[in-house]
């Protein structure tokens, strides 16, 4: 292929390639990719010397003013989200700008501008990728980042070289580089073969730089954690309307679980009829108001944690049974989750939680994840820096990177039993309070309406039953919501007229109307099912499986789940290839995203073990890495050195060799001995003359007939020889010939002569 | 500093993925470096010295570079030829350059003095393959080059007419009254009235006759090398170190300046025909004429130094023309003995 075609080609390919990592990181919105790669594609066309590029050329101040408005734009952009920049304007700005080069390329500087803005593309991809697509689009970016930048550099070196020819005769000729680039010699598939090489030896550097690097200084200069796009919000309060209702919209994972009783059933029927009643606990919220969820925040609510050697165990005392602790763990579900897609410290886990397992600190990590009670048996995470904190526990974190971590739940619906809970007259008012308030202005059309529902019904069960089964036979389910007028209360709206909603509603509905029969509710934001990956064998919850419910409280057998919403089709499940991807993205985000010193500690101690050092937690273990690593570090260090002697050996046989070769020279075994020649016959009165050749010298040495005259005049020739003729005289005749020389008695005698005479 | 700031970004922040592109960087500047140090290996550079070098005369010295290399080829390497050490600023590049090829190039360059020139060796470097890093080999090569004199313009007051009144006769101009020797081309100089014209037209060229009469066409050259002194430490009081040295250099210059001359000169009369001798403080070379002689005497006057003030006077031959050249001075023509008026005569 000729040069140039070549550089354009791999140039327009980084191009993609840095969009791809953008795309794959979410930065780039689609519209403004697919634009940017058809004008990328139109700017292909626009070459130095055509038309095309003249008119691009002429109307060049037309792009640098849009540039110039561009930046305005995106600057004011910018500004205006501080201190929380957002940096999709600049990423905008970056993009446009690259394409501008693209129809601008002529000079080489113009082509370095645009593996410059590739690389800030790539950056910022790195910075925000969380999945492993990302990996692809990196292996690529650094062979084509080789060829880029590898073939730029022969095209700079070549047009400031190749200007100018040398002749014999005249003057220098200058030499058209058009003619070189145009060449099909210069580079061709082995060269681009041999540097994807090198550049795959790159990737393997950049990943074990990746292994290695300590994870130690997280925050140490400017502070602040890693931050995650927010994907869905679980925060201090939920508006009616905004989130939390299924949909197949957004399909980005939110969590991942290991449920080792979902792996051991056979069947997947059974398994995903299993998964369909997985509830995800997250918030938990007591206080209505105005069409808005919110916690009371009151002390008596206050989820206890207590911590013991083992996992962290989550109770309320005051609706627990007197004897509930210690917990037995023995009849949880255990689950092992990763947060992966949700912004919020919110630690989930399967209906009901009485337990949290975290990870133990970090060697040498500047903060520590720790749980804080929350409200309502909820739990968060908490990120803390130094000592514990002994301050207000609600300071929660406010941007979250995600976590990892084991619960242990009890499914309050699972063998319900009467013993769960206290009754309710023993429970302090104050406690019960808050979970029984219905704001003043829906007070008499709730009551009304709920006791026409439970018809006298005095049981409170009973009474949730009635209501959940109104609830789902008189309203349909809906996505498509149409608010009535703004001031109207949204679950007035609901329950009277619209009469149609999604699980926000109903569980707001059904909450809001047990209240006013008098049974003791709270509102839940969590996620409902998830999808089976056969391949990694874990559950994927995904953000459209957002859902709300309510628990109420029923005495003796404690807070109970109540779900309103009608039963709707869920997401569609994981295909073969999507459950592949999606173990790839789960290893991806446990190995690489969550990769952090802890594991590089493990992984250090686990090669010690192997190599025999260190401490071990198991002697067998201990004993068997050691067994099956220590031969064959034995053999690769004896094939090193072996490797290694032979390379000396060559080198030292090379070496002899090139002194043969180049025994011309003075500081060659001929070149000394000609000039120790030459010196002694100066100082027995025998100096060479300024314009005497050797061969001239050597002919008047004989002529004076000097005894050792021979055997100079042998050096003399191999000297020339040598020197002029490039013969190769072995070490072995000149050492010979010094021999002869001193055998001869050297130029002593010719002193001797002289004086004699 | 990219990458510095990026390594900063990494361990700051807590990216894992930035590790990934810090790493990308790091390694790409260590392939640099391998790369770079793969390409200047096994190349042995090769000089094509021209026949002679003439100091202030641009010559061209070719440069050939030899890939040893099994298989990789070499990629954007500079020779640059090591003067005592440090690189002329002459460059010789090569772009590509296949295993087990070799390729020639060639360098301008002019030198400044008259001696021995020693090209310690060569100057290997590249840039390749990101240009990134300048990495750079010296490769021992000696060479001892010797650069003839700077040849100067003759005048035309020296050597016109000065071939008529040396030799056997009296006549005013080169005498053509010997034995026929043969022809040749005509050359500037020539005198037009030796003229072979027949030849000249069978040819398409003038052809000049030669005659047998070649005797007294030998012309010596005395240099006086002598260097003066003394003539500094008489003014030292007032004249100072600045001026010393200013003195010094002039002295110099006028002493280059004559064996340029007498280089000029030698090189101008050996073109004429002439056989032509040199005579300086303690060593002499006998009169000869042809192209080995031209040789011969830039050798010795690209070698010359000064001689002690002290020395002998060099002296001309005793009954030939000579042409006496003596630093700060015009040359001076003496005349052979019984030739002429035998005066002096200086251009």
């Amino acid at each position: 292929m000729r040069f140039q075609v070549t550089h354009k080609l791999t140039t327009y390919a980084l191009v993609l390639v840095a969009l791809g990592a953008l795309s794959a990181a979410g930065l780039l919105d689609p519209s403004v990719a697919t634009l940017a790669i058809a004008a990328g594609a139109l700017s292909w066309f626009v070459d130095p010397g055509t038309r095309v590029f003249a008119f691009a050329t002429r109307i060049n101040p037309g792009f640098r003013l849009a540039a110039a408005l561009f930046f305005g734009i995106t600057a004011y952009r910018v500004w205006r989200h501080l201190p929380e920049p957002d940096l999709t304007p600049i990423l905008n700005l970056v993009v446009f700008l690259l394409v501008y080069k693209l129809f601008q390329r002529s000079a080489n500087r113009d082509y370095l501008q645009i593996y410059v803005l590739a690389f800030l593309m790539v950056l910022a991809g790195a910075a925000f990728a969380q999945s492993f697509v990302f990996v692809p689009a990196f292996v690529a970016y650094v062979v084509l980042t080789t060829w880029t930048l590898i073939l730029l550099h022969l095209r700079r070196e070549m047009e400031e070289n190749y200007l100018v020819k040398h002749g014999d005769q005249g003057t220098s000729q200058k030499v058209g580089v058009a003619r070189i680039l145009n060449s099909r010699r210069v580079v061709g598939g082995a060269f681009l073969l041999a540097t994807a090489g090198v550049a795959m030896a790159v990737v393997v550097g950049a990943t074990i730089t990746f292994a290695i690097v300590p994870r130690v200084g997280t925050g140490f200069a400017f502070g602040g954690q890693r931050t995650r796009r927010t994907l869905i919000g679980f925060s201090d309060e939920v508006t009616l309307g905004t989130s939390g209702f299924l949909s197949d919209e957004n399909d980005t994972v939110a969590l991942r679980a290991v449920l080792p009783r979902l792996s051991k059933i056979a069947s997947d029927e059974q398994r995903d009829a299993e998964m369909d009643h997985l509830y995800w606990r997250g918030t938990v919220y007591d206080t209505y108001e105005k069409g808005r969820w919110q916690r009371s925040r009151s002390d008596a609510l206050r989820t206890h944690i207590v911590e013991s050697n083992g996992p962290s165990l989550i109770h309320e005392p005051h609706f627990g049974p007197p004897n509930q602790m210690p917990v037995s763990l023995a009849d949880a579900e255990r689950q092992e989750i990763d947060i992966v897609g949700v912004s919020a410290p919110v630690a989930f886990a399967l209906d009901r939680p009485i337990a949290f397992d975290l990870p133990p600190p970090k060697f040498g990590a500047l903060s520590d994840l720790r749980l804080i009670p929350r409200w309502s048996s909820e739990v968060a995470f908490h990120d803390v820096v130094g000592e514990t904190p002994n301050g207000d526990p609600g300071n929660e974190l406010r941007t979250f990177s995600g976590a990892h971590y084991i619960a242990y739940s009890q499914d309050p619906m699972v063998g319900a039993r009467a013993n769960r809970g206290r009754p309710l007259a023993q429970v302090p008012q104050e406690v019960l309070a808050p979970y029984l308030v219905v704001p003043t202005q829906l007070t008499a059309a709730l009551s009304t309406l709920a006791k026409s529902i439970t018809d006298e019904r005095s049981a409170p069960i009973a009474k949730v039953i009635a209501i959940s089964r109104w609830l789902e036979s008189t309203h349909e389910y809906s996505t498509n919501l149409s608010r009535g007028a703004r001031d109207r209360d949204p679950v007035d709206d609901f329950l009277f007229d619209r009469k149609s909603g999604h699980c926000e509603y109903f569980a707001s509905a059904a909450a809001l109307l047990l209240r006013s029969v008098g049974v003791p509710t709270r509102y839940v934001n969590g996620f409902l099912g998830g999808e089976w990956n056969a391949v990694g064998q874990y559950v994927t919850v995904r953000q459209n499986r957002a859902h709300a419910w309510v628990e109420a409280y029923i005495g003796e057998f404690g807070w109970m789940r109540v779900d309103a919403t009608p039963p709707v089709r869920p997401p569609g499940r994981m295909g073969r290839l999507r459950q592949l991807i999606d173990s790839v993205d789960f290893l991806w985000g446990r190995w690489v995203v969550g990769y952090d010193l802890g594991r590089q500690i493990d992984i250090a101690r686990n090669f010690g073990r192997g190599l025999g050092v260190g401490d071990s937690p198991s002697e067998n273990r201990s004993a068997s890495h050691s067994t099956s690593l220590r031969p064959l570090l034995v053999k690769g260090s004896v094939v090193v050195a072996l490797i290694v002697g032979w390379r000396l050996v060559i080198r030292r046989r090379r070496k002899r060799r090139v002194s043969q070769t180049i025994a011309g020279l003075p500081h060659s075994p001929i070149g000394r001995l000609y000039t120790k020649s030459v010196e002694r016959l100066a100082e027995t009165g025998y100096p060479r003359r300024p314009a005497e050749t050797a061969k001239e010298f050597s002919k008047r040495i004989r002529d004076a007939d000097l005894p050792a005259a021979s055997e100079f005049s042998e050096i003399s020739e191999l000297y020339v020889a040598a020197r002029f003729g490039q013969a190769a005289i072995s070490d072995d005749v000149v050492t010979d010939l010094a021999k002869r020389l001193n055998q001869a008695g050297g130029f002593r005698s010719a002193r001797n002569n002289r004086s004699a005479a | 500093m990219a990458t510095l700031l990026v390594g900063l970004a990494a361990i700051n922040a807590g990216l894992n993925l930035l590790f990934l592109v810090w790493g990308m960087m790091l390694f790409l500047i260590l392939a640099s470096g391998v790369l770079s140090e793969l390409c200047l290996r096994h190349l042995q550079p090769r000089r094509k010295a021209p026949t002679s070098i003439t100091a202030g005369t641009p010559y061209l010295m070719g440069v050939a570079l030899t890939n040893e290399k099994r298989r990789l080829p070499s990629f954007s390497v500079e020779v640059e030829d090591l003067v005592d050490g440090k690189p002329i600023e002459k460059r010789c590049y090569f772009l590509k350059l296949p295993a087990g090829r070799t390729q020639e190039t060639a360098y301008r360059h002019v030198a400044t003095k008259r001696g021995r020139l020693h090209l310690s060796g060569y100057r290997l470097s590249t840039r390749f393959p990101f240009g990134l890093i300048h990495k750079s080999k010296d490769v021992s090569a000696p060479l001892e080059l010797l650069v003839f004199p700077e040849l100067c313009p003759v005048p035309n007051a020296l050597m016109r007419g000065f071939s008529s009144r040396h030799g056997r006769g009296h006549q005013k101009w080169r005498s053509r009254r010997g034995d026929f020797y043969g022809l040749r081309e005509f050359r500037k100089g020539d005198d037009p009235r030796d003229i072979h014209w027949r030849t000249s037209a069978r040819l398409g060229a003038p052809f000049v006759r030669e005659t047998e009469d070649d005797e007294g066409q030998e012309i010596g050259l005395v240099l006086d090398n002598r260097m003066k002194a003394g003539d500094g430490e008489a003014k030292e009081g007032t004249e100072g170190r600045e001026g010393k040295a200013l003195r010094a250099g002039a002295d110099d210059a006028a002493f280059e300046h004559a064996i340029s001359m007498t280089a000029s000169l030698a090189c101008e009369l050996l073109s004429r025909g002439y056989r032509v001798g040199l005579s300086v403080c303690g060593d002499a070379i006998s009169p000869e004429g042809g192209q080995a002689q031209t040789t011969r005497l830039l050798r010795f006057l690209a070698l010359l130094g000064p001689a002690a003030v002290d020395s002998p006077q060099p002296a001309a031959r005793p009954n030939g023309a000579s042409i006496r050249i003596v630093p700060g001075r015009a040359p001076e023509v003496r005349l052979p003995t019984g030739a002429g008026d035998g005066t002096r005569r200086s251009a």
